[in-house]
């Protein structure tokens, strides 16, 4: 399972559990960090049992079998991750250029120029599922 | 706004059909505004001219409003609506204070039609003296009062810069935006609309054509916006999470109050309310429903469906590509030049969007940039002489599009850079998280 697949996953599961039990989850965090996904799994699960919302189980099952794809968590002192938060903060404050400069990876998908010529023609987006429609794209 | 400077003497460029409207006892040309005598203003075009400010301002309160806070998600659509009633009160203090002077007072000869002069700076001199029966007009149109010429020339003002609200929209801090739009008028806007509009402006003076404001609102606007997404960075899980709009509803009512508003913007630029107002008034209309019907045709040819949102745009592409043209072209040309902007800006907003991997969040430089440029180089194609007795150019309309593009998007950058000195221009990452609304205005829109 590609990254891309991945956070596909995990952005349909944030919209339903949003939606399902008002609980707002990190996409991207769920997308690369096993130990977050599992405890969604857990709670997707518990949810669908507890208040009988069952289209999270086919979700909780899929990001299940992507925890195997999910990169192992690289362990960083204590110190030397506090240094990095600061450097990044003092950029961040001291320069607007910093602010900015951070592009979103991946994205912009649906709506390429192929698409106008027909390699995607129909097939943009799934009229049955509107959460996706609106990654990365308004039109 | 119609305007020609390469073709036509400089008092007679603004108002093309001025000189048959007025009565006899019209005062003589003047090249500065001046004081005339009451009776030679013209009442019809006078109310038509406080009508149509009145739609322009329309368009935006509540038309953008409405238009960019249904596309938002819950949690920014307070802080969008915001910025535009905030961008309209800034502007309007400074159009008064500064502005209208820069962009429609002759200048300098030396600025050779860079930038007008401070002589009506905080309107001083625009007079009505009921006594001895004078009042104020511009030299740009001598027939109504300079008053209602200048509150008109605001309500453009206005809304060209809240157009740009719509690519910095969820991330931007609320005081740098007010900083941002107060310097992007003065720096940006006036000269801009000094050049084009101001019978001694440079680019008028080529003889470019833009009635009502293809290249001063709509390229000028889209060119900053698209500045603005590239410094401002994509919003935070851009690309990565659904955003869903809060509600298309509002983007449609929007989307009818700039239709309606369009009028006022395109007729009321012919400055009299004459044949040639009619013609834009109808034109307008043509172009806003070629244009829906051509997005309308590209979404379904490459989607296989048909969507509000693609309707209101392509209708706002039409309008924006018929805004150059309006009181030059036919309605056959009306028709060619909606349909050819609704494909095109379909286009911009998505292929283009894509590839030039800005987060315009709503599509600014895709429906305005392009669509204002569709329609000022249509302009130098299908201008027709009978019309206004003049010819377009597509050299000197791509001149124009050139310089105004470019400059807007250098000044802007600047403008930021100026902004981002005195504040930060985003906010933090937890502010954007929790929205807006909450974070910056401490509200909320209802459930």
């Amino acid at each position: 399972m590609s990254p891309a697949d991945i956070m596909g996953v995990a952005a349909h599961l944030h919209v339903l559990l949003r939606r399902k039990t008002g609980r707002v989850t990190d996409t991207e965090w769920m997308a690369t960090n096993e130990t977050y996904a599992r405890e969604i799994v857990r709670f997707a699960r518990e949810k669908a049992a507890s208040d009988g919302h069952e289209d999270l189980l086919p979700w909780a099952d899929k990001l299940e079998a992507a925890c195997a794809h999910m990169n192992p968590p690289v362990r960083v002192p204590l110190v030397q991750s506090a240094l990095e938060a600061l450097r990044a903060g003092r950029t961040a404050a001291g320069s607007p250029r910093a602010a900015a400069s951070p592009p979103a990876p991946g994205g912009f998908v649906e709506s390429t120029l192929n698409s106008v010529f027909g390699s995607e023609r129909g097939g943009g987006d799934d009229p049955a599922d509107p959460d996706t429609r609106y990654i990365g794209r308004l039109r | 706004m119609a305007f020609a400077g390469g073709l036509f003497p400089a008092t007679s460029l603004w108002a093309q059909a001025a000189p048959a409207a007025l009565p006899p006892t019209a005062a003589p040309a003047l090249s500065s505004p001046g004081l005339v005598a009451v009776s030679t203003i013209s009442s019809a075009d006078t109310a038509w001219l406080m009508v149509s400010t009145a739609l322009v301002l329309l368009m935006t309160l509540p038309g953008i409003a409405l238009f960019y806070g249904g596309m938002v998600r819950r949690q920014n659509v307070i802080n969008t609506m915001a910025s535009v009633v905030g961008i309209a009160a800034v502007v309007s203090v400074l159009w008064f204070a500064l502005a209208y002077s820069l962009a429609f007072t002759p200048g300098s000869e030396a600025l050779g039609g860079f930038i007008g002069g401070v002589e009506r700076m905080g309107f001083a001199g625009l007079e009505f003296l009921g006594e001895s029966g004078q009042v104020a007009v511009s030299h740009i149109a001598p027939h109504v009062p300079e008053s209602v010429f200048a509150m008109f020339q605001l309500s453009f003002a206005i809304i060209t810069c809240a157009l740009v609200v719509g690519a910095l929209v969820e991330r931007m801090h609320f005081g740098a935006l007010m900083l941002f739009a107060g310097l992007w008028l003065l720096l940006v806007y006036a000269p801009v609309a000094h050049w084009v509009w101001s019978p001694n402006g440079w680019l008028a003076g080529l003889g470019a054509l833009d009635f009502a404001g293809g290249a001063v609102v709509h390229i000028n606007a889209g060119a900053a916006a698209l500045v603005c997404a590239y410094a401002l960075g994509p919003r935070l899980g851009h690309g990565r999470e659904p955003f869903l709009p809060f509600n298309l509803g509002l983007t449609m009512a929007g989307t009818g109050l700039l239709w309606v508003g369009w009028f006022g913007f395109n007729a009321g630029s012919a400055l009299t309310a004459d044949g040639r107002a009619g013609l834009a008034l109808a034109v307008t209309h043509i172009a806003a429903a070629a244009g829906a019907v051509s997005w309308m045709g590209a979404e379904w040819f490459v989607r296989r469906h048909v969507s509000l949102l693609g309707l209101c745009s392509g209708v706002v592409a039409g309008l924006v590509a018929i805004t150059p043209a309006a009181g030059f072209v036919t309605p056959r040309a009306a028709l060619l030049i909606g349909l050819v902007a609704g494909v095109a800006c379909y286009w911009g907003a998505t292929a283009l969007k894509n590839r030039l991997r800005a987060d315009d969040s709503l599509d600014v430089f895709g429906v305005h940039g392009v669509g204002g440029l569709v329609g000022a180089l249509l302009t130098g194609v299908l201008a027709d002489p009978a019309i206004s007795g003049q010819e377009g150019s597509v050299l000197a309309q791509l001149i124009a599009c050139v310089a105004v593009l470019g400059y807007s998007a250098l000044v802007t950058a600047l403008v930021l850079w100026i902004t981002s000195r005195i504040t930060p221009l985003r906010v933090d990452e937890a502010d954007e998280r929790t929205g807006l609304d909450v974070a910056l205005h401490h509200e909320q829109i209802g459930t």
